[in-house]
């Protein structure tokens, strides 16, 4: 059966811990400082959290809040520059700062026990699987070799790994991203600890296998009742995993309480900010604007006295927040908040006027049709990177294109822009068909109109060379101005554009933060002045507040100058907010297409069923109608299955027919286009996974 | 596996046809013909020119090339061993045999019987070598790697990056200066023969100890980076954080990852032991492999020089394809898909 | 085992570092420094040579023949034919810090350029490369000289191509690795898509990025070309007489080493310390530039 339901409704699963118990961890004015050769940095100033028994507890904040750092301090791991200057840290009754490296030994994986970020590089690849989950009973539990092996095999099962037996005999890198995490996992919890640490467990994950592990985490815990500190930066994910949840800011906890309160009533504008942040699965760009928190997250060489956040926040009030000394204060019943003036903060939800849709002229920009690439490796093997991939983008539209790892998205935007040549298939452009066509071999003005915005900030730009270095470059070779003093001058007006001052352009780019270099990239895309620009997760390397100023910048400028775009993601509800047409890949083909509305509305691909009921929102009240969890794994693009690709994993298979006939498209409407077996009308049956409370969909 | 094997064996015999293709060409540069090495400098032009003639010895390079590949691997006779010549060169194998590397202008022999004993000699030289830089490199690249930056790590790499500095004919003169004038406790030639008054083994320390001070700096500063990576990686962390010992984390997991790469580079020391000792065996009077390379190049030497090309050639192949098998066994990532 | 992505602010201090030249970070390693000291005190040396008070290295002075110990006209004594020791040791200098570098830079040109060509291009220019550059590493590295210079004859012109032939193929295997990995680079694609030509993208985008591991590679091979142009001249494939040549000076001295070890020892201290120079100077830069 590939059904696995759960109906979880929103936010909180209290099990309703005892909050008369003793907790189980207990962090009194932590202090950690990073002593280098010439400068001492602190880290963490003063930072207190208490986790009870049982309770699922949340630590968010975006990069250089202090999050990891902190676990890092509880395990007693800081490094040679590390040092906890002051505080405490009791676990269990038990003091932890200043215990003896024995006594940390004797804890570390038996009573608390962590699970990392990436579980490809958190696992040694020339030790088995077996022989290093085997390590933990051996270390712990005094078992003999066999008696571990067996546990290992027994943890194997409750993580849901198929074939306990022969996965101990495997490395892990024959093991898939969300298999590995498992075997993390289950290392974390094989001597039962009391306490989980999790540090970002499933950033980098496909959605789809995120969801089934946190699903995983969430059973697990409540069976062996495992208190969980969950640190992440995904506020969404939190909200739904969490009892309760401390936000931090700079070092310093800004905001804590339980998930309910605190997302349905935050306080602290930053953390009403970053709510703000995070696009809504309800409404696009022409209804909401996600918030922008000005300013950038301070040093700690930087920070002012008193209220950390008061630079950028808009209810500053000299005497007020900058007095030094603020304290935590209650606003409510297990709602503290770091905030001088916080009942007058009151979150304004942003809204625009409902603007008229925009007119999209009818012109084609650029249409692909069968566009395939296959690459053989060795004598017999070919993957299947695209295969027959049909869709169109007319001119100032934004089409997005979604899918997991491994559906062919980026091949797709390295074939359009020209890195790549497609095996076959036309990609028609200004009349030229480009697909077969590298970067090299176009015309000089076809390589003009199409212009890419990358994934990474910081492989972006050459690290030899100053940030400006390939604008210039590009205006010159595409003779935009000449001359020097004209070059220079547009390079200014690029920079104007994107919201940075002109010093930024002679700098290196170590000096400058991920959001700064992105919009280097952005100006450096847009220097060409293209028709056509393919954005690939130009986002997704950012923290959310930084996300969400880049979008925004990135839409008003598109808007401006009527590019198209195409807009690839992995990230559906940056999507929603984005796109004004949608694409669903998986595997190599197109398994749906239509307006975002559609698409994401009622009548949808099983795929994109599942992979919209895998966002997580901060807003509480914006359920899913449930939750479809997917069974197995993506398969491997050299094995693609025969018939529907989805196939293997689909929760409304229809039957044998879609093993073996490839599904028809079914045309659901001018613009909406499905791939599948299931007729017409039951895929129109089918409500929209989110049920939004306002219907204010357009 | 196999397929593997021998696409390598392959490889090899077609690296060692090019080496001594190369060899052969460049050798065209040296003065002197093989004609006139053969029959001395007292001969007259004449009778030179006579022997060149039979030894057809000017045709074209890949011609003279053929023939002696043709002679090496026994189907043609040697042409210097032809009776009619009137050189009296004899080899007891007899004239035309596989592996009849030819006959050494040099030294008045059958290659054959000359090249052995002197690689064997060398053999023992770099075994005895090999045996003292293993552990010593082992011990200080681990002991540098572990804790980057500490004391021991600086120490011991100044130890090391100062022993890579002294050649072997510096570090050579200065143990001789040691160990034999001021005090002597050692012989300063080692021609491994009781002549001297000085028992065998006893001729093996300096020689070694020369080659061990150059080399196993080299050796431990590969091993400290790759250590020194290793402790940086993040499954270090993961053990550390289970509740490991240091010992048990480094015995159990920065070891069997840190010694991969270095695995290699140990093997490879055995090619330049074998054929780059040339100095320490000139210093010490030793009668090697490198020592016959050296004469057999200033003489001219071709077949000599050859047949030691190939016999070097070999070694290296093997050895990188030792250390190429060594990785696929400790390196899952590269034996497993 | 440092907590890498939390140490903002000492990530702060770095960027600042950054900024200034990257020549002065040099300067924070202790075994940097001595190196140059070294290097800088036998490049003065060399430099100097000329001006300075010191008697010629090529006359042999009939009447302090043989005599290694310190005097008032001869401060490190003379060797077996009379010739200041001294004075040697400071032309020696001279002749070995002209070559070495030189040949060095040479092998790195000839050696980065096969790197670059083979990394970026990949398919069967890079797997030609690649074999021939094999063949070439087979040889250890003295040998190639020895065969070499034996036969074609030992000049400056020669040990250049010597060199070239002997480093040039390690070079490229360190380039065509480095570029392996940075042509995935997402600033490279960023150039493709401006119709940058595959010259500009090699020299101009690439290149400036191997540059730190190219320079600490640079500095070893001077070190080791140095050791080996000793070599060549202790086995009597040196330079040509009269040229004093720190190698040559020790096998002519060795025969009378039981006598007079300072003859041999002196030659060869003055070649380790340069030697050391270069390679403390090459572990200093590698620490200073570390990512």
């Amino acid at each position: 059966m590939n059904l696995s339901v759960s109906n979880l409704q929103g936010a909180a699963m209290s099990d309703a811990p005892n909050s008369e118990l003793e907790p189980l961890l207990d962090i009194r004015d932590l202090r950690i400082e990073f002593r280098g050769k010439s400068e001492t940095v602190v880290a963490v100033p003063k930072l207190s959290i208490s986790v009870r028994p049982g309770e699922s507890y949340g630590l968010v904040g975006e990069s250089g809040c202090g999050k990891s750092t902190t676990a890092m301090a509880i395990m007693g791991y800081l490094g040679n520059t590390g040092v906890i200057a002051g505080g405490s840290i009791r676990f269990d009754g038990k003091e932890l700062v200043g215990a003896r490296e024995r006594e940390l030994r004797a804890i570390r994986g038996r009573r608390i026990a962590m699970v990392y970020q990436d579980p490809m590089s958190a696992l040694n690849p020339v030790k088995t699987i077996g022989s290093q989950l085997a390590e933990v009973p051996l270390l712990h539990l005094g078992s003999t070799k066999a008696e571990a092996m067996e546990m290992a095999a027994a943890m194997l099962d409750d993580v849901r790994l198929p074939d306990a037996g022969d996965m101990l005999k495997r490395y892990p890198h024959q093991l898939s991203g969300g298999q590995q995490q498992r075997v993390v996992i289950a290392m974390a919890l094989l001597a039962r600890p009391s306490l989980l640490l999790l540090d970002e467990p499933t950033t980098g994950l496909d959605v789809t296998v995120e969801a089934a592990v946190i699903d995983l985490i969430g059973e697990l815990r409540r069976r062996y009742s495992t208190s969980l500190l969950f640190i992440s930066h995904n506020l969404g994910l939190i909200a739904e995993t969490c009892d309760r949840v401390g936000i931090m800011y700079s070092g310093e906890m800004v905001e804590e309480g339980t998930t309910g309160d605190l997302f349905r009533r935050p306080r602290h504008p930053y953390t009403q900010g970053l709510i703000d942040c995070i696009p809504d699965i309800g409404s696009g760009k022409h209804s909401r604007a996600l918030a922008a928190i000005p300013g950038h997250i301070p040093l700690p060489q930087e920070r002012p006295v008193g209220c950390f956040f008061a630079p950028r926040c808009a209810g500053f009030t000299a005497g007020l927040c900058d007095n030094p000394g603020l304290a935590l204060t209650e606003a409510g019943a297990d709602h503290l908040v770091r905030c001088a003036r916080w009942p007058e903060m009151e979150r304004s939800i942003r809204s625009l006027p409902v603007e008229r849709a925009q007119v999209v002229p009818k012109e084609e920009a650029i249409a692909l049709s069968d566009v395939t690439k296959l690459y053989r490796i060795g004598a017999d093997k070919t993957v299947k990177a695209n295969e027959a991939v049909s869709f169109g983008a007319r001119k100032a539209e934004i089409v997005a294109l979604v899918g997991e790892s491994g559906c062919g998205k980026s091949t797709l935007a390295r074939i359009v822009t020209g890195l790549d040549s497609a095996t076959s298939g036309s990609i028609r452009m200004a009349g030229e068909n480009i697909a077969e066509l590298q970067a090299r071999q176009r015309p000089r003005d076809m390589l003009q109109s199409i212009q890419m915005i990358f994934q990474n900030p910081d492989s972006t730009l050459n690290p030899s060379h100053s940030a400006a270095f390939s604008i210039r470059r590009s205006i010159k070779k595409f003779g935009i101005r000449k001359g020097k003093a004209a070059i220079e001058e547009r390079v200014r007006e690029l920079l104007e554009m994107v919201r940075l001052s002109p010093t930024v352009a002679d700098r290196k780019p170590n000096q400058l933060s991920g959001g700064q270099k992105q919009r280097i990239a952005i100006a450096r895309a847009f220097a060409a002045d293209p028709s056509l620009i393919v954005a690939d997760e130009p986002v997704s390397a950012l923290d959310v507040s930084v996300q969400a100023a880049v979008v925004t910048l990135l839409l008003d400028i598109q808007k401006e100058k009527h590019t198209t775009m195409l807009f690839i993601s992995h990230d559906l509800a940056l999507v929603r907010h984005v796109a004004d047409k949608v694409v669903v890949m998986y595997l190599g083909k197109v398994m749906e297409q239509g307006t975002v509305e559609e698409v994401f509305g009622r009548g949808t691909h099983p795929y994109t069923e599942a992979l919209i009921s895998a966002i997580r929102s901060p807003n509480l009240d914006e359920a899913p109608r449930e939750r479809i969890r997917l069974t197995g794994e993506t398969p491997s693009p050299v094995n693609v299955p025969a018939g529907c690709r989805f196939a293997t994993r689909c929760h409304r298979k229809v039957g044998a027919i879609c093993d073996t006939v490839a599904p028809p498209i079914r045309q659901m409407s001018e613009t909406h286009q499905i791939a599948c077996h299931i007729e017409e009308e039951r895929l129109r049956a089918e409500l929209p996974i989110y049920v939004l409370a306002t219907g204010g969909n357009e | 596996m196999s397929k593997f094997l021998l696409k390598r064996l392959i490889m090899m015999l077609l690296t060692m046809l090019c080496a001594s293709f190369l060899v052969f060409a460049v050798c065209e540069f040296t003065p002197g013909s093989v004609a006139r090495k053969s029959l001395g400098p007292f001969a007259t032009q004449q009778q030179v020119d006579i022997l060149s003639e039979k030894l057809k010895a000017n045709d074209p390079l890949i011609v003279r090339y053929g023939r002696w590949l043709g002679v090496l691997v026994g189907a043609i006779p040697d042409p210097l061993q032809d009776p009619s010549t009137g050189l009296n060169f004899k080899d007891p194998r007899g004239a035309q045999y596989f592996g009849n590397f030819g006959y050494s202008t040099l030294n008045k022999l059958p290659v054959n019987d000359v090249i052995w004993s002197r690689l064997g000699n060398t053999a023992i030289l770099a075994g005895l070598a090999f045996l003292l830089i293993v552990p010593l490199s082992i011990i200080f690249g681990i002991l540098s790697g572990l804790k980057e930056g500490g004391v021991l790590d600086r120490t011991l790499s100044v130890i090391c990056i100062t022993f890579t500095s002294i050649p072997e004919f510096a570090s050579g003169v200065f143990l001789v200066t040691l160990f034999v004038i001021l005090w002597p406790v050692l012989p300063g030639t080692s021609p491994l023969n009781n002549d001297g008054g000085w028992a065998v083994p006893y001729q093996f320390v300096l020689p070694v100890a020369v080659l061990v001070i150059y080399d196993f700096g080299y050796v431990a500063r590969m091993i400290r980076v790759s250590m020194i990576g290793v402790m940086e990686r993040p499954y270090i962390r993961t053990a550390v954080l289970k509740g490991m010992s240091t010992r048990r984390m480094v015995l159990g997991h920065a070891l069997r990852n840190g010694m991969i790469a270095p695995f290699t580079v140990l093997l490879l020391q055995i090619n330049f032991l074998i054929s780059g000792v040339v100095v320490t065996e000139l210093v010490f009077a030793y009668p090697g492999f490198g020592r016959l390379i050296l004469d057999a190049s200033l003489f001219g030497d071709i077949a000599t020089l050859e047949a030691a090309t190939l016999i070097t050639v070999a070694v290296a192949v093997v050895t990188q394809l030792l250390g190429d098998l060594g990785y696929m066994l400790l390196d899952p990532r590269i034996r497993v898909k | 085992m440092a907590v890498q992505d939390n140490i903002d602010g000492i990530k702060v201090a770095a960027a600042k570092r950054a900024a200034r030249p990257n020549w002065m970070r040099i300067f924070h390693s202790k075994t940097a420094i001595v190196g140059l000291f070294l290097v800088v005190f036998w490049v003065a040396a060399a430099v100097l040579a000329p001006v300075l008070p010191l008697p010629s290295p090529t006359d042999s002075d009939v009447m302090a023949m043989g005599n290694p110990f310190p005097s008032a006209t001869h401060w490190l004594g003379t060797d077996i034919l009379g010739r200041d020791v001294l004075a040697r040791l400071i032309f020696g200098a001279r002749t070995v810090l002209f070559v070495a570098p030189l040949s060095v830079a040479v092998a790195m040109i000839v050696g980065i350029a096969m790197g670059m060509v083979a990394g970026y291009y990949g398919g069967w220019i890079d797997t030609l490369i690649s074999r021939f550059s094999d063949i070439v590493l087979a040889f250890p590295v003295l040998v190639i000289y020895v065969i070499l210079i034996a036969n074609i004859g030992p000049s400056v012109l020669n040990i250049v191509i010597a060199t070239t032939i002997a480093s040039s193929p390690g070079i490229g295997r360190i380039t065509r690795g480095l570029v392996l990995g940075l042509k995935e680079q997402e600033y490279i694609a960023a150039a493709k898509l401006r119709a940058e030509s595959t010259l500009y993208i090699m020299l101009v985008e690439l290149l400036p990025n191997c540059r730190s591991l190219l320079i600490v590679d640079a500095c070893l091979r001077i070190g080791y070309t140095i050791i080996t142009i000793g070599i060549l001249g202790f086995l009597g494939l040196g330079l040509p007489p009269p040229n004093p040549d720190w190698g040559g000076m020790v096998k002519e001295s060795v025969t009378v080493l039981n006598v007079w070890p300072l003859m041999s020892l002196i030659p060869s201290a003055a070649l380790v310390s340069l030697v050391l120079g270069f390679n403390l100077l090459a572990d200093g830069m590698r620490e200073a530039w570390k990512p």
